[in-house]
């Protein structure tokens, strides 16, 4: 997160691993976005496989946030939703959730930005490949666009 | 998930705590309710040898990272070594020796902080017997906002260094067959520089946390999964520690050497894989000694045994003060892992310094080529153990054979050993597992730091659950975590 930036947007999952690169597709989506129409919007983007604990300073030093990543079983093709902080019912491998995440923010840095959570639907998650199916391609479109609108509304 | 009968009772962990991946422990009890053994199972299989198939050599380094999103820069340096030997370059450029030298101790270093700092100081700091509402990592941020401060940018400034050499976060590119695809800057230098001495002054107080643990709690040390082993690791030719390159040296129980200066090209020759039919893990044993009498280990614990010394100075103390504690023998516990991983940090905080300060890393030329080779295999000494990637090309570039003995893997007849030794102890007698029986359990698995997805070459986690069996078969209890804190009979 640079100084002047306000918001921080995480694409996270597996590329690899199916529609779980959702996540990643759209921050790389936003990221060439950016690049070519909107340059001077001040937004930090990071594509990773995992949430980790080390995204909590990062999440820390922004005034906003949006995680992105992929759904199994959502009604819609995408949902977005506000985030509260959370410590989650286990913590028990090397990742954590975005409230996780939030939490460790606030509780180790002491602050808790505006967060949202972008899921998109998936459907193929089960197999090494990396290809979006034509189902999430379509929902990543979808969701995409709606992410155009808020990260606007967010910024000014 | 299991289906009870009406007899049954089953205990299940669900999912078990900081431990990464997929698996199921079951515990078997015979006639007189005295565990029999235990098993660690991994129950899923993905195939991933399978995937590579096809895939043009060059894109390997690349794709092998998504076996895990837990050690992916392992697995980019094991490939890129082996596809270094199927496009002949039999030596790097230092320039290019050095950057992945620099990436393989900027990775080992993140992965080791996380375990230590946030995984296993819940039971390190309020004990394995501590009520579960204590013994946990809340509880650690809470009581020593501190340390997990200290974890999160220890954690950050080893993925700084991921990111500065492999070129980006994910999916990262910067070692290539012959070499690296860029050097580092000095700015990037400069950055990593001005964040150093903090690093050394963390490290050195893991070293010194793990250490008074282990003072304090020497018993404990002593009688809890304390099994002796054969080792497994990569030394330097001088015989020092060496994380990156070396030959293969394995040792006895004893410490006598069983192979040495073993060339990994040809630890086909040296290791085999035993397959039992209720796991997807394989069991490695060495050959000579065949399957019964010739498991080991790997991992922080191993290397620290086999090697002769360490070539940085503050790790090396710690290495002497590591080693007095066990009068100089083979150390064989298992929670000596924690204090021997804190001392891998230590020497990786050296080496990254060291290696920052050398002007090598500046240097232009990047990559190189050779004879061309069909085959190539390549070794590194991965966070948690030795590991191994065997490839095979056809004329068109194309894998037509890909083997990955991941370091889990080679551990997973010692945690086997762990879990049932730690059974036998804290179960045995008992027609009811509570949660804290089941905690040793889990810590017994904790200390190597098992990474079940790499194990399986799955994606993605599944909980791993306990199950207790009596002889005829019939699961006695079962036992479900909800939260961290709670616990309940099935």
């Amino acid at each position: 997160m640079t100084a002047e930036s306000k918001l921080l947007v995480i694409g996270y999952g597996n590329p690899g691993r199916q529609d779980d690169g959702l996540g990643p597709g759209c921050a790389a989506l936003l990221a060439d976005f950016i690049k070519q129409e909107k340059p001077c919007w001040p937004i930090d983007i990071d594509i990773n496989y995992q949430l980790t604990v080390e995204h909590a300073l990062a999440v820390s030093k922004a005034n906003a946030v949006i995680f992105i990543d992929a759904a199994r079983q959502l009604s819609s093709a995408y949902q977005y939703s506000q985030l509260t902080s959370s410590e989650g019912n286990v913590w028990s491998y090397h990742i954590v959730t975005p409230g996780q995440c939030l939490w460790l923010a606030e509780i180790l840095y002491g602050k808790r930005p505006e967060a949202y959570l972008l899921a998109i639907q998936g459907v193929q998650f089960d197999n090494f490949e990396e290809r979006l199916s034509d189902t999430a391609l379509c929902n990543l479109n979808k969701a995409f666009q709606f992410l155009l609108i808020q990260l606007d509304r967010l910024l000014y | 998930m299991i289906e009870t009968t009406q007899k049954s009772r089953i205990v299940e962990i669900d999912p078990i705590t900081r431990v990464e991946g997929h698996g199921k422990v079951t515990i078997h009890l015979n006639n007189d309710n005295q565990v029999d053994e235990a098993r660690l199972h991994i129950v899923e299989f993905r195939g991933f040898e399978r995937f590579i198939q096809g895939r043009l050599l060059w894109e390997v380094p690349v794709i092998v990272q998504r076996l895990c999103g837990i050690c992916p820069v392992s697995h980019h340096l094991a490939a890129a070594k082996a596809l270094d030997q199927i496009v002949g370059a039999t030596q790097l450029t230092p320039t290019a020796e050095k950057m992945r030298r620099l990436m393989h101790y900027g990775q080992v270093m993140q992965s080791s902080v996380l375990h230590f700092f946030h995984l296993a100081s819940p039971d390190l700091l309020f004990g394995i017997d501590a009520p579960p509402e204590k013994r946990n990592i809340f509880e650690i941020i809470r009581e020593y906002p501190e340390l997990a401060r200290q974890g999160v940018l220890m954690r950050k400034f080893g993925q700084d260094i991921i990111h500065h050499t492999a070129g980006k976060k994910i999916h990262g590119t910067g070692a290539i067959p012959g070499g690296i695809n860029k050097n580092l800057t000095i700015s990037e230098r400069d950055a990593l520089l001005s964040d150093i001495k903090q690093m050394f002054d963390w490290a050195q107080q893991a070293v010194t946390l793990a250490s008074e643990y282990s003072q304090k709690h020497r018993q404990q040390l002593n009688t809890f999964a304390n099994f002796k082993s054969n080792h497994l690791s990569l030394v330097r030719e001088d015989g020092a520690l060496d994380l990156y390159h070396g030959h293969l040296r394995a040792t006895n129980a004893g410490g006598q050497v069983i192979f040495d200066r073993v060339d990994y090209q040809q630890f086909n020759d040296y290791l085999m894989e035993e397959v039992k039919s209720w796991s997807y893990m394989k069991f490695p044993f060495i050959k000579s000694l065949g399957h019964l009498d010739g498991w080991y280990r790997v991992g922080p614990l191993s290397r620290l045994n086999n090697a002769a010394f360490i070539d940085t100075p503050m790790a090396n103390q710690a290495l002497k003060d590591y080693r007095d504690f066990n009068q100089g023998q083979m150390n064989h516990m298992t929670l000596g892992y924690h204090w021997a991983r804190m001392i891998e940090v230590l020497h990786c905080v050296e080496k990254i310094q060291e290696l920052l300060l050398d002007a090598d890393l500046q240097g232009s030329d990047l990559c190189v080529k050779g004879e061309r080779q069909q085959e190539g295999i390549g070794v590194i000494e991965a966070p948690r153990g030795t590991l191994f990637h065997h490839y095979q090309v056809n004329q068109h570039d194309q894998v037509t054979y890909c083997n990955l003995v991941v370091s889990t893997t080679h551990n997973n007849s010692a945690m086997n050993r762990a879990i049932t030794d730690v059974a036998r102890r804290y179960i045995s007698g008992n027609d009811k597992i509570t949660e804290a029986m089941l905690n040793h359990v889990e810590v017994a698995l904790r200390a190597y730091d098992p990474c079940l997805s790499c194990a399986t070459h799955a994606l993605g986690q599944m909980p791993l659950s306990i199950e207790l069996y009596d002889q005829q078969g019939q699961q006695l209890d079962r036992m479900c975590r909800p939260t961290h804190a709670a616990l309940k009979d099935a």
